[in-house]
């Protein structure tokens, strides 16, 4: 019975004292020695520089010895550093911050509108290449220099700001693993939102804050276009099936406008093959939301309602439309990854074409059908001006 | 001393029985209880014959002695001094014992009986008239409830065998009696129903007290280690209780109780952990309270024994793990404590069975100031002079609260140091180390084995049926079937037929 016991015993010290050993175990990495990146700005600054700006989070030891922990403003700091590439600069701020560069919580990454027509993807390679950067975080163009909008954010509370976007319903984000795949695929395009600031007043003084505003078109690693308006709506329709959509129309010979929202939206490709003509059918289903409705029109009335519904699919379809000419005429680019949905039915015949997929993208014949159902046309049906 | 004691043992040996004569008899027991001063021999005569009383005064009711031995004998008209004579006719006591050897003499005495001599035999008669100072029953301190009896066991055995015995009322409940310790002759009685219980495991347990050799038995400890069966492990192995009705239920359940005189709680085995983690008020409350108390307890156990542990470890190793509106906060609060999240958990872990430990030790009235103290000034002025941080004070606080939600005291003190190794593993190697510490515990468990039942059944080894008293608690009428882990003699609970 002793000998038992002491065996096991010997078995477990043996465990403990193997497992210290285990490789990339000893990484003790105290709180209080990181600096933790909360967004990362990329710039080009002239040939073959780039300039990245971090925003860091490094706490405020007068203000936690007060007791008084408010994790905001104060304890944010944004540095910039040039380098020959993005992973030099990062090279260099660790060289020149005591404290450990912690990219665990890095949640955006905005890059200069002026790198990203020149050289996006070849940066973007650092970010999917090192392991610590998150493939969960937000990637941005930004409008102005991306040091810029990185420096303003500095008097605002980002850290919270920033984990909120990809929960955000109306808020575009795309993810660098969305990125990653969209440039990764044959098509070679991708989609990314562009970053702004928005000034807002306090009670003391403005500040900024941030903002999307419209979209970049990313072809072979390059910014080619940047679309807003309906066009970008045309987009959102598309590639952000989370967002909500506002839509706006006028209807015939009426005075004022029907606003609505989107609350579901689903989206599915269907591609045809048939005697050399590439063809694909996008079909949308979704449910909208009255929000305003300065018409005289009685949406209770089902006519009106069914001519509603006619209304709103018009105007869809005409968004979505603008988008796809935009893309398939002007860009040539395939951002919507038709190819994917071709190779998948017709792997022979698109691997055929993969060559020349720009000429062959360009010709294929995109026919749209809405579906929209007005799931609540509000609560109460007020019509002032019918009265 | 030695020979002094060898000395006793041989003359009562030499003397197995004792003479007829009354002056012989009071002079082997003078010199047996030689300086026993509260040894009383009392020498009377009725008109024809002498006698000889000899009890250990405090241990008798002095009172029931004259009234109803040494009264009835003095003026009684029957004369022939025969001890079944006086038994039947003179003296009127029920509970007597006619005694002829010299060492039950002794332990009759030792266990407060009134022994009678006469002139003519060299027997004894033995009157039980035991009173001595006890307890009364008052209701059980270390397991208290809302709603149940109130009822608790007290030191005094027979009151113990009594409370027990007036829940089963069946004469399968059988009370095997057994003396231990080569001084203290303390009485002990093993408890079991007869034609549910294992005979295998009552042949065990009586095995293992037998072979159990002490001076004397003045705790339950000794009983405790004679009975289990991995003396090196942290965990109990033996469940106590103060409460008649657990005692009742365990014995219902096929498992054998343990009695011990002049201690207040009642052993039980075999011991499974879910058997420590159950209270008796899982069974008075409706069933879905049960179930949710239950589940909150088996949830603290893990928060007591992986809070601090899984705190360091996502501290300091798995930054990404904490949502970052938190980590900012974290980090702040962490900026000028100059220790390792290890060390600071350390301290205050330390701090904290401390003051535990205190508040246990002080008197009662003082016990308050204590935790007042500890837990306004050492806790406010630690976070204040930079020692300790906030979260890290709130995380001990939790924990500390946690192990209080264990209903079993034993496995309560366990889980007080059994977080300090893991803390360490865990501070070495974040979350590798401590789920390290989690598997040499789990494995630990799953190979301890009480009476041969498993520790962690009916989970491992897998009985699916039973897992509706350990998982949830079903409704009591859903529990038709005794535990199959502890006796598979008789399964159904309910009278069949019926």
């Amino acid at each position: 019975m002793h000998r038992k016991h002491l065996n096991s015993f010997k078995i477990y010290i043996t465990l403990i004292l193997t497992s210290i050993i285990l490789s990339g175990c000893w990484d003790v990495m105290e709180v209080n020695d990181l600096a933790i990146v909360i967004a990362t700005g990329i710039d080009q600054i002239e040939e073959e520089q780039i300039e990245v700006t971090f925003l860091l989070y490094v706490p405020n030891p007068s203000g936690a010895a007060s007791g008084e922990v408010s994790g905001s403003s104060k304890n944010s700091y944004s540095i910039s550093m040039t380098g020959d590439t993005f992973s030099d600069a990062v090279m260099k701020l660790e060289s020149e911050v005591p404290r450990e560069i912690f990219w665990g919580h890095s949640n955006i990454f905005i890059f200069g509108s002026e790198l990203a027509k020149n050289e996006l993807g070849k940066q973007l390679d650092f970010l999917v290449r090192t392991a610590e950067p998150r493939e969960q975080s937000q990637i941005y163009i930004s409008q102005e220099k991306a040091k810029v909008e990185v420096d303003k954010f500095v008097s605002i509370n980002t850290a919270e700001l920033f984990s909120k976007l990809p929960k955000s319903r109306y808020l575009k984000s795309m993810t660098l693993k969305d990125i990653e795949e969209m440039l990764v695929n044959n098509s070679q395009a991708g989609l990314i939102p562009i970053s702004n600031t928005n000034s807002v007043k306090t009670s003391e003084d403005t500040i900024d804050s941030f903002a999307v505003k419209g979209s970049a078109i990313i072809y072979q690693g390059k910014m080619i276009s940047s679309i807003s308006g309906e066009k970008d709506i045309g987009s959102q329709w598309l590639l952000f099936p989370k967002t909500n959509i506002p839509i706006n129309i006028n209807p015939d010979g009426k005075n004022g406008k029907v606003s609505a929202e989107t609350i579901k939206k689903s989206i599915k490709l269907s591609p045809l093959l048939e005697d050399k003509t590439w063809s694909i059918k996008i079909k949308i289903n979704t449910d909208l939301l009255i929000l305003q409705n300065s018409t005289s029109l009685d949406i209770y009335n089902p006519t009106v309602m069914n001519q509603m519904k006619k209304e709103f699919s018009k105007k869809i379809k005409a968004d979505i439309e603008e988008f796809l000419n935009h893309i398939q005429k002007d860009l040539k680019a395939d951002v919507l990854q038709f190819y994917e949905a071709f190779h998948r039915s017709y792997p022979k015949e698109t691997d055929d074409v993969k060559e020349n997929w720009e000429e062959q993208f360009e010709n294929i014949k995109v026919s749209i059908q809405v579906e929209v159902k007005i799931k609540n046309p509000g609560v109460t049906n007020l019509n002032i001006e019918n009265k | 001393m030695k020979t002094a004691d060898l000395h006793l043992k041989e003359f009562i040996k030499s003397y197995e029985f004792l003479p007829s004569s009354l002056e012989e008899k009071t002079k082997i027991l003078k010199e047996i209880y030689k300086n026993c001063d509260d040894i009383v021999l009392h020498p009377f005569f009725s008109k024809q014959s002498a006698y000889l009383l000899i009890f250990v005064s405090g241990l008798c009711d002095e009172e029931k002695i004259h009234e109803h031995i040494v009264r009835p004998i003095q003026h009684t008209s029957i004369v022939s001094p025969e001890l079944p004579l006086i038994i039947s006719h003179v003296t009127n006591i029920t509970n007597t014992k006619i005694l002829s050897n010299t060492l039950e003499i002794i332990d009759e005495i030792a266990d407060g009986n009134t022994i009678l001599f006469n002139d003519i035999e060299n027997k004894a008669v033995s009157y039980r008239i035991t009173s001595y100072e006890k307890r009364s029953i008052e209701e059980p301190q270390a397991e208290s409830v809302v709603i149940g009896s109130r009822e608790g066991f007290i030191e005094s055995i027979s009151t113990n065998l009594s409370l027990v015995r007036r829940k089963i009322k069946t004469p399968s409940l059988k009370m095997s009696s057994m003396v231990i310790g080569t001084y203290s002759h303390t009485s002990i009685y093993i408890s079991y129903i007869e034609g549910i219980a294992s005979l295998q495991i009552v042949e065990d347990v009586k095995e293992k007290l037998t072979k159990l050799n002490v001076d004397a038995v003045l705790s339950n400890a000794s009983i405790e280690e004679a009975l289990e069966d991995n003396w090196s492990s942290p965990f109990p192995q033996v469940q106590y209780s103060e409460r008649p009705e657990v005692v009742a239920a365990a014995l219902l359940e096929g498992r054998v109780a343990i009695f011990i005189d002049g201690i207040p709680f009642v052993l039980m085995v075999p011991v499974t952990l879910f058997t420590l983690l159950q209270t008796p008020e899982d069974y008075t409350e409706r069933f879905i309270n049960g179930t949710l108390s239950r589940w909150l307890r088996y949830f603290f156990l893990m928060v007591a024994l992986l809070a601090p542990s899984a705190y360091i470890a996502i501290l300091t190793f798995h930054q990404e793990m904490i949502p970052t509106t938190l980590l900012l906060r974290i980090a702040q609060s962490r900026e000028e404590i100059p220790f390792p999240a290890f060390l600071e958990a350390l301290i205050m872990q330390v701090i904290f069975e401390v003051l535990r430990e205190a508040g246990i030790r002080l008197p009662k009235q003082m016990g308050s100031t204590v935790s007042i103290v500890g837990t306004l000034v050492i806790g406010q002025a630690a976070i204040q002079a930079g020692l300790v941080s906030a979260p890290m004070v709130m995380i001990v606080a939790i924990t500390g609260i946690s192990s209080f939600l264990l209903p079993q005291y034993t496995l309560s003190i366990v889980l007080r140091w059994i977080p300090f190794p893991v803390m360490f593993l865990s501070g070495m190697l974040g979350l590798v180390g401590l789920m390290l510490g989690v598997l040499i515990i789990a494995s630990h468990l799953c190979s301890l084995r009480s009476f041969g039942v498993s520790y962690l059944a009916p989970l491992a080894p897998n009985d699916s049926s039973l897992l509706k008293d350990v998982l949830i608690r079903v409704p009591l009428k859903f529990m038709k079937k005794r535990p199959s882990i502890y006796s598979s003699i008789n399964p159904n609970r309910r009278n069949e037929g019926k």
